[in-house]
């Protein structure tokens, strides 16, 4: 049986202002989901553009990394970058980078010395997300190399937490 | 459910990434919010925090010098900040189990999953208007109660020691759904 406990532990529920506030009969905007995706399609080519540049950015930070592997500013650069790519990739038009961005950033921060120590395994990652961006794969080999870069990842987080 | 006008939202959005911050603004403009504010750090967030009024924070959790989370808790405290209630929404590339739990810890009400999609956006604004969750304050934590499920008709014996003793006890919800 659980233990009770002495310690008072107080439930706000605060009016609900927002609902107040926002609630309507009919919403201005009809479909905002079809409003946003449509706002999206618009400014692709700029989303396009803006990725780009971070995977220029993510090249230069991992070779900023590998110069100095134990230097942990040069390290948490590279991740800040894979998590940006990570947030722009699919707008930008590249989905597949996505999946490696993913498995990158799982190298990254998982555990201590992990990317320090796999220095190759990074490089692998950065390389591939070049490569999507040069179209260079196809989606299908795009997808086998992300399982494969994946699962390696995954192998040594495991080993290493 | 109901119908929102987000022309009447005023949401502040933080990211030191200006491309992400376009981003959700471009999304956000769609939805019809039309007063949209944005920050670039976690600093520049209070000050804007302290000088507008804020309905919803969507924030970046990597930043320096002030990360999302220092960011949550600073709000939470309520010392510095006009509103500890504020509902913040964590879009981040961090999205691993441990990671939401740190978030939740801090006071994130709802945690966003990069990359950003207007779904994923829109189904979290409706359900910060439309189905807040209460606050809780205990010793340790105050913040959006981390277990959605309605406590105040529970009658069985307390579990929660303090905020560390919940961790255990987490019913994951919609934010295992974005880890996955």
């Amino acid at each position: 049986m659980a233990k009770q406990v002495q310690k008072p532990i107080e439930f706000i529920t605060p009016p609900n202002v927002l609902r107040a506030k926002l609630a309507t009969k009919t919403a201005p905007i009809k479909n905002p989901l079809a409003a946003a995706n449509r706002a999206l399609a618009d400014m692709s080519s700029e989303c396009t553009k803006w990725v780009d540049e971070e995977i220029d950015r993510l090249h230069e930070r991992r070779q900023a990394f590998v110069a100095k592997p134990e230097d942990a500013n040069a390290l948490e650069d590279l991740t800040h970058t894979a998590m940006d790519v990570k947030g722009l990739a699919g707008p930008g038009g590249y989905p597949d980078a996505d999946a490696f961005a993913v498995s990158l950033i799982a190298l990254l921060t998982s555990a201590d010395k992990l990317a320090a120590n796999n220095i190759e395994l990074v490089e692998a990652h950065v390389d591939a997300i070049r490569a999507t961006r040069e179209k260079a794969y196809s989606a299908k080999v795009a997808g086998a190399l992300a399982a494969e870069l994946s699962a390696r990842t995954a192998e040594l987080v495991n080993e290493a937490t | 459910m109901d119908a929102y006008d987000f022309s009447r939202l005023t949401v502040l959005v933080v990211d030191d990434n200006c491309h992400m911050r376009q981003l959700v603004r471009k999304i956000l403009y769609a939805f019809g919010c039309r007063t949209i504010h944005d920050a670039a750090d976690g600093t520049q967030a209070i000050t804007m925090l302290q000088t507008h009024q804020i309905d919803i924070l969507i924030a970046d959790w990597m930043m320096k010098p002030m990360d999302g989370i220092e960011l949550t808790k600073i709000i939470r405290k309520g010392e510095v900040v006009p509103n500890p209630y504020v509902p913040v929404i964590m879009l981040t590339a961090h999205t691993t189990m441990q990671n939401i739990l740190v978030a939740r810890e801090a006071g994130v009400t709802e945690y966003l999953a990069k990359p950003l999609t207007p779904r994923s956006l829109l189904t979290r604004l409706q359900m910060v208007i439309g189905n807040p969750r209460p606050f809780v304050r205990t010793a340790q934590f105050f913040g959006p109660d981390r277990r959605r499920k309605d406590s105040s008709f529970y009658t069985g014996p307390e579990r929660r020691e303090d905020a560390e003793s919940t961790k255990d006890t987490f019913e994951l919800d919609d934010m295992e759904e974005d880890a996955a």
